[in-house]
């Protein structure tokens, strides 16, 4: 009950944005199937009678339907960029099949002695089309609409990954937060909407083979209206910001630069996964990402000074059980001694070295601790072993690989890694499990997503490094018996990201100085 | 009317039809029969076109099919198709004015015509022109059919086994309305069948086929007395005494009839056969019974009968 009355509360909350989700929503759906009937439609009609082209088209746009959504979105970004016309182009291209599959059924299957009758009478090749064999294929080609429509108003969601709108900036910006409310706020409209949509279709299939000549003047009228709907998001400022979903609804993130900062400017939802290439491309002018992660090097990017300081600091330390630091007191001072050694500029030199140039950590982690004199050749190994977890993504990797180095060149352990343990709380729980017996872990995340401090404690804190450090080493110590060693130096938390070409030529270099453009520099064009 | 003249069909290699040639005469009914397979369909759709001919050549009324727009020819000609073909989402009215939409028709002309030709075919207007094909029974489709092929009063019909789906004793009965349908007695008719009985009863002339070729053509009194070969001699095998006794018509043997004064109780015209007066001698145990032709009287008996029979086959 309670569940339910803050969904509610949510869903009035940000009804604004949802209206407009939910018209993005239909309008991508509709616009797409619109266009997968008329180029569908034809295509079907015509394997019907080349039956030689007919297994050809069929393969092909079967092909096409089993490419996971996910892919297919990712191919339409090189060829079309990000936003409604590759979101529109993919969804297009996964209606096909149905329409053309069953247009191709329903023509096929209609009785040769009533199109031969037609045919015996004098009607033209195309009076036999329109007044007899699309008719009565209409039921199975609607039935193939039907089907596309689900499967659209479903992949839609995917289209809030490539900034094209729709229900799914709830879904996975809910995802991202752990927020049940915003989860179910995206996804109980599209849930609804296929099963209305579907609905509608079947109201039409059911007239009756009778009046099927008036659904063919129906059914694309009615996906017209609706495809008005979408208004593609016009980049009215100068400047476009494109955030990810997680971003999107977030105190330390969004939400906080409209009300610290007062930014405000035009803004699309995207994936991690395409945003920084989309920076690139001059697609998006401002987006939110990880300020050391490879592709900022990659793509010429820099970071914005967070002059007021909304985003916690994620400084990197080594998280390591109590006991085990313990038995092996001499463990500490090895694992500090990557302390100073590695700034944000550094370490995303390094992450760029993996994620771009393909080597491996253990080249990269390698060649980085002899360059500053750390190396040591492997002792004996023979005192114990030591178990060390990663998460998934390369900065991780190679921490890891440069702690194993260091511990096995100035300790008599030995080291196994257990790398890619997927996200936060399956590292957290492996170490406080005893599966594991050390990790790096970063101050703002075990700040939220472990502690899960509540806002005055973060307004306490202010976002001060030293602060947040210190108060998450002391609840640590105190709740689970965990210690944070001393930490690495570089910080890798939420910034925003501009094209240093453009960043330079505004002269823009923190957010206030993006706010102030944003508001005031209209007249400078 | 219809000249067919040395047409052929290949199918990818195949010859379904080889070689054939055939004339149809005004007003004539003639009938393509044979088994199934024989290439009888394949003949009838090449007069409207809907197969093309491989070689040979065909004239409608003196001129060649091949010169005509082939849509355009075919509204001119009549056609029932194998199973009727009736169009699912039209009523009984829309199917009927196909063809004099094509034609451009007004709508009260397609009407009249419509409420007149359902009352011969006894599908009182009112009860069925708004029902669809599907709340019909077979006899009623079949002659919907028939009524969409005449509607606009074409010269020339071309059926293929119009009454093939109607279970006998239904088949019957339509078959003998649509022989007195008084549209149809003007017409020049093309019939396809492998009923034999059908193609006696309905065919002024025979086409026998068998392997794509005319293996005799002719009327009925022909091909039963005077087989080409053996082939035709065993097709009509199976039921050949009543089919004979069918096709000898008491004016075939009236000279041999003794003469009578008055008329019995069941009197006869020339234009019945042997097989009624069997037929009514049999079933009410009469020794005889009168023809009446006009002013003349004759009386048969039992004994004429087997005189009649025998001498028209030793004739032939
Ligand atoms: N469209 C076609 N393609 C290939 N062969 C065909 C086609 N139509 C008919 N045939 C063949 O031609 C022959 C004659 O067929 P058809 O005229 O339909 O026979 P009938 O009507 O006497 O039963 C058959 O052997 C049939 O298989
Ligand atoms: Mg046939």
């Amino acid at each position: 009950m309670q569940e339910q009355q803050s969904l509610w509360v949510f869903m009035a909350q940000q009804s604004g944005k949802l209206w407009e989700q939910t018209m993005a929503h239909i309008g991508l759906t509709c616009i797409s199937l619109l266009i997968a009937v008329v180029i569908g439609l034809p295509l079907g009609i015509w394997i019907a009678r080349q039956s030689k082209a007919a297994w050809l088209v069929l393969g092909i746009a079967g092909v096409l339907q089993t490419i996971p959504s996910i892919a297919l979105l990712g191919f339409m970004i090189p060829l079309l960029g990000i936003g409604a016309l590759p979101a529109i182009t993919a969804l297009f291209l996964y209606a096909l099949l149905p329409i053309i599959r069953n247009t191709y059924t329903g023509i096929t299957g209609v009785d040769p002695s009533v199109t031969e009758s037609a045919r015996g009478m004098g009607m033209t090749a195309r009076q036999v089309l329109v007044s007899v064999e699309l008719p009565l294929a209409m039921p199975v080609i609607l039935a193939g609409i039907r089907t596309a429509t689900v499967i659209n108003v479903g992949v839609a969601t995917l289209a809030a990954y490539i900034a094209a709108g729709g229900l799914g900036e709830f879904i996975f910006g809910g995802i991202a937060l752990n927020n049940t409310q915003m989860i179910l706020a995206g996804a109980i409209p599209s849930a609804l909407l296929a099963i209305l949509l579907d609905f509608l279709l079947s109201l039409l299939q059911k007239t009756g083979l009778k009046r099927m000549r008036k659904v063919s003047v129906i059914l694309p009228v009615l996906l017209l209206a609706l495809s008005s709907f979408y208004l593609i998001p016009i980049s009215g400022g100068k400047l476009l910001g494109g955030f990810t979903p997680e971003f999107m609804g977030r105190e330390d993130g969004y939400l906080g630069l409209k009300s610290k900062y007062k930014l405000d400017i035009p803004t699309v939802v995207i994936s991690d996964a395409v945003m920084y290439k989309a920076a690139f491309e001059k697609k998006l002018d401002v987006i939110s990402g990880y300020s050391t992660d490879g592709r900022l090097k990659a793509f010429d990017l820099i970071t914005l000074e967070d002059d007021r300081h909304i985003f916690p600091p994620y400084y990197a330390a080594p998280l390591i059980r109590v006991e085990t630091l313990r038995r092996y007191p001499e463990l500490q001072a090895v694992l500090e001694q990557l302390s100073g050694f590695i700034n944000d500029s550094l370490m995303t030199d390094l992450n760029y070295r993996v994620d771009y140039l393909k080597q491996t950590p253990e080249k990269v982690a390698h060649e980085f601790l002899i360059r500053k004199g750390l190396y040591k050749s492997p002792l004996n190994g023979n005192a114990g072993t030591i178990r060390l977890g990663s998460k998934i993504f390369a900065e991780q990797y190679i921490l890891i690989q440069m702690y194993k180095e260091l511990i096995e060149g100035n300790t008599d352990l030995k080291v196994v890694t257990k790398t890619g343990l997927g996200g936060t709380k399956i590292c957290f729980d492996a170490l406080a499990n005893n599966e594991i017996d050390m990790y790096p872990e970063y101050t703002g995340t075990g700040l939220l997503a472990i502690l899960k401090a509540d806002n005055k404690k973060l307004a306490e804190l202010g976002g001060n490094r030293e602060k947040v450090y210190e108060y998450v080493k002391t609840e640590f110590a105190k709740q689970y018996n965990l210690q944070w060693l001393k930490p690495i130096g570089f910080n890798n938390a939420y910034a925003l990201m501009m094209r240093r070409t453009q960043a330079q030529s505004l002269n823009i270099q923190t957010i206030t100085d993006l706010k102030n453009y944003a508001t005031n520099g209209n007249h400078r064009h | 009317m219809i000249v067919a003249d040395q047409i052929s069909k290949h199918f990818n290699g195949v010859q379904a039809v080889k070689n054939i040639s055939f004339e149809v005469k005004e007003g004539e009914t003639m009938v393509l029969l044979g088994t199934s397979g024989c290439g009888k369909t394949t003949t009838l759709k090449m007069l409207n076109r809907l197969i093309e001919a491989t070689s040979g050549s065909i004239y409608i009324n003196g001129k060649s099919i091949f010169e005509e727009n082939p849509e355009l020819l075919r509204r001119t000609i009549g056609y029932v198709s194998q199973n009727n073909g009736l169009f699912p989402h039209f009523t009984v009215a829309e199917n009927i004015a196909v063809v004099p939409k094509l034609l451009g028709w007004s709508a009260q002309n397609v009407a009249d015509q419509t409420e007149k030709l359902l009352n011969r075919l006894k599908l009182p207007p009112s009860e069925f022109l708004k029902k669809y094909p599907d709340e019909l029974s077979g006899g009623q489709k079949q002659r919907v059919a028939v009524a969409r092929a005449l509607i606009a009063d074409p010269p020339v019909l071309l059926m293929d086994e119009p009454f093939g789906a109607l279970d006998p004793v239904t088949r019957a009965g339509v078959r003998k309305e649509f022989a007195q349908l008084p549209e149809l007695k003007k017409k020049t008719v093309v019939l396809v069948t492998h009923d034999v009985q059908e193609a006696l009863e309905l065919g002024d002339r025979i086409c026998l086929m068998d392997k794509g070729e005319i293996v005799q053509q002719g009327s009925a009194k022909d091909l039963l007395f005077n087989p080409a070969n053996d082939f035709v001699r065993s097709f009509f095998d199976e039921q050949r005494f009543f089919l004979e006794l069918k096709n000898i018509l008491l004016r075939d043997v009236w000279n041999a009839l003794p003469n009578s004064k008055t008329t019995s109780k069941y009197n006869l015209a020339p234009e019945n056969n042997l097989l009624d007066a069997l037929e009514i001698l049999s079933m009410n145990e009469l020794d005889e019974l009168t023809v009446q032709n006009g002013d003349e009287i004759k009386t048969i008996n039992i004994a004429a009968i087997h005189q009649g029979y025998g001498r028209t086959r030793q004739n032939s």
